[in-house]
């Protein structure tokens, strides 16, 4: 059932959603209505991290928030956390070699970015706990905290 | 339709019979299939500690597991369970009245709060009522149109061990939550993933026990002893990777492990 047109700030832009399906979650309107590439769609569940988002500050797996439930909020994806340049998150995974097919890296970039807001220096097992939402098939997770480690103050 | 009130969500559900009540959605959203959604999330006052009053801390039906896993509540039993639910992202949204509304055997939350005897406070068109978990979860006390919006438990003491195949993001294979009850000297003791609903390991409780300062006697023998008779008698069914009897043995473990804990 088509709804109203509503209205969510997506990476610090104003962005309108027009007869999105009433049911649709945030993933689903983020990727295939809003054309947001760096929120991906690993298993529609909630359980693989791959479509982590930041919803008013929170981070959320954008597959389990319904997104016209959420009208007028402000979500951060990780095309909206600072992609290229020093302190960047993504820079970090690509410079630690902790990017391989990619996938889970948009949801790994938001969780980090999550932790490190909260916690600047994690050790490595407040950083496993971090992340424990989000699932990497390539990498054994190895790379991956040695970002972490590299971006930790 | 986005519920601005208790009072608007009970009328709602009246309204359409079928409609589901949504909070943080880690159940309802990806489920889909529901023709109509009542969201509680502009619902103010829902959330985190409503009352204390004495051993008795009321918590919101929107309070996260995030906000139990920071130690919103003080109570010992859902601060150890929370952490062990679901990842950073679930935690954020999933809540107490989720929770309660799925009301499902491996459930981390409702076992916990089974051991806790905790009361449903439930709203319903002529008012509010307090309906014992236990019924709330077996149906008999429970409504079409009930919206949760609190639950009622004691500040005691207890322990939250869950067991499973990851660290993180699983169903447990089996869970125990004990609550130490020292002024009665009693043990509550919920089992989760046993059964189609958590269930209380009646026999265990009913262990004679020696009591110090509050805390019961755990001494190794009698550890092993309530651990088996948590497991005794019990017959879970097998799950994907995991028979029954290695659940019944999981229960004997962490129910032995918990009575240590707890013990003085």
């Amino acid at each position: 059932m088509s709804g109203p047109t509503y209205a969510l700030v997506v990476d610090g832009e104003q962005r309108e959603v027009r007869g999105a399906d009433q049911s649709a979650s945030l993933s689903h309107v983020l990727r295939e209505r809003l054309g947001v590439a760096a929120v991906k769609n690993g298993c529609d569940q909630g359980r693989c991290g791959s479509c982590a988002v930041l919803l008013d500050g929170l981070l959320v797996t954008s597959c389990t928030v319904l997104a016209a439930d959420v009208e007028g909020s402000v979500v951060v994806t990780a095309a909206g956390l600072a992609p290229d340049g020093p302190g960047s998150v993504a820079q970090a995974l690509v410079d630690a070699g902790a990017v391989q097919c990619g996938y889970c890296t948009p949801g790994m970039v938001v969780a980090i970015h999550d932790l490190l807001t909260r916690n600047p220096s994690p050790t490595d097992a407040q950083a496993r706990l971090a992340l424990s939402g989000n699932l990497c098939r390539c990498t054994g997770y190895g790379r991956i905290l040695a970002a972490v480690r590299a971006l930790a103050t | 339709m986005r519920a601005t009130s208790l009072t608007e969500a009970v009328a709602a559900l009246h309204e359409r019979p079928g409609a589901v009540l949504l909070a943080g959605g880690t159940e309802v959203v990806p489920a889909g299939g529901a023709d109509h959604l009542v969201s509680l999330r502009r619902v103010p006052g829902l959330r985190g500690v409503l009352s204390a009053d004495g051993d008795e801390v009321v918590l919101g039906a929107l309070t996260t597991y995030a906000d139990l896993a920071l130690g919103v509540g003080g109570v010992e039993v859902l601060t150890a369970m929370a952490p062990t639910v679901g990842s950073p992202a679930s935690r954020n949204a999933g809540t107490l009245g989720g929770a309660l509304g799925t009301g499902s055997g491996a459930g981390d939350a409702v076992t916990a709060l089974l051991a806790l005897d905790a009361l449903v406070e439930v709203a319903r068109r002529h008012g509010t009522v307090r309906v014992p978990v236990q019924a709330w979860l077996d149906r008999s006390g429970r409504l079409p149109g009930d919206v949760v919006r609190a639950v009622a438990v004691p500040r005691l003491p207890g322990h939250y061990l869950k067991a499973g195949e990851r660290q993180a993001v699983f169903y447990a294979t089996a869970s125990v939550a004990l609550v130490v009850d020292g002024a009665r000297q009693q043990l509550r003791c919920a089992l989760g993933s046993v059964a189609d609903l958590p269930v209380r390991a009646t026999v265990a409780e009913a262990l004679p026990l020696r009591w110090r300062d509050g805390r019961p006697v755990a001494t190794p023998q009698v550890c092993l002893a309530f651990g088996a008779a948590a497991a005794a008698g019990l017959a879970p069914a097998a799950g994907l990777r995991v028979t029954g009897a290695h659940r019944r043995h999981v229960v004997g473990v962490l129910a032995a492990r918990a009575l240590a804990r707890a013990g003085a």
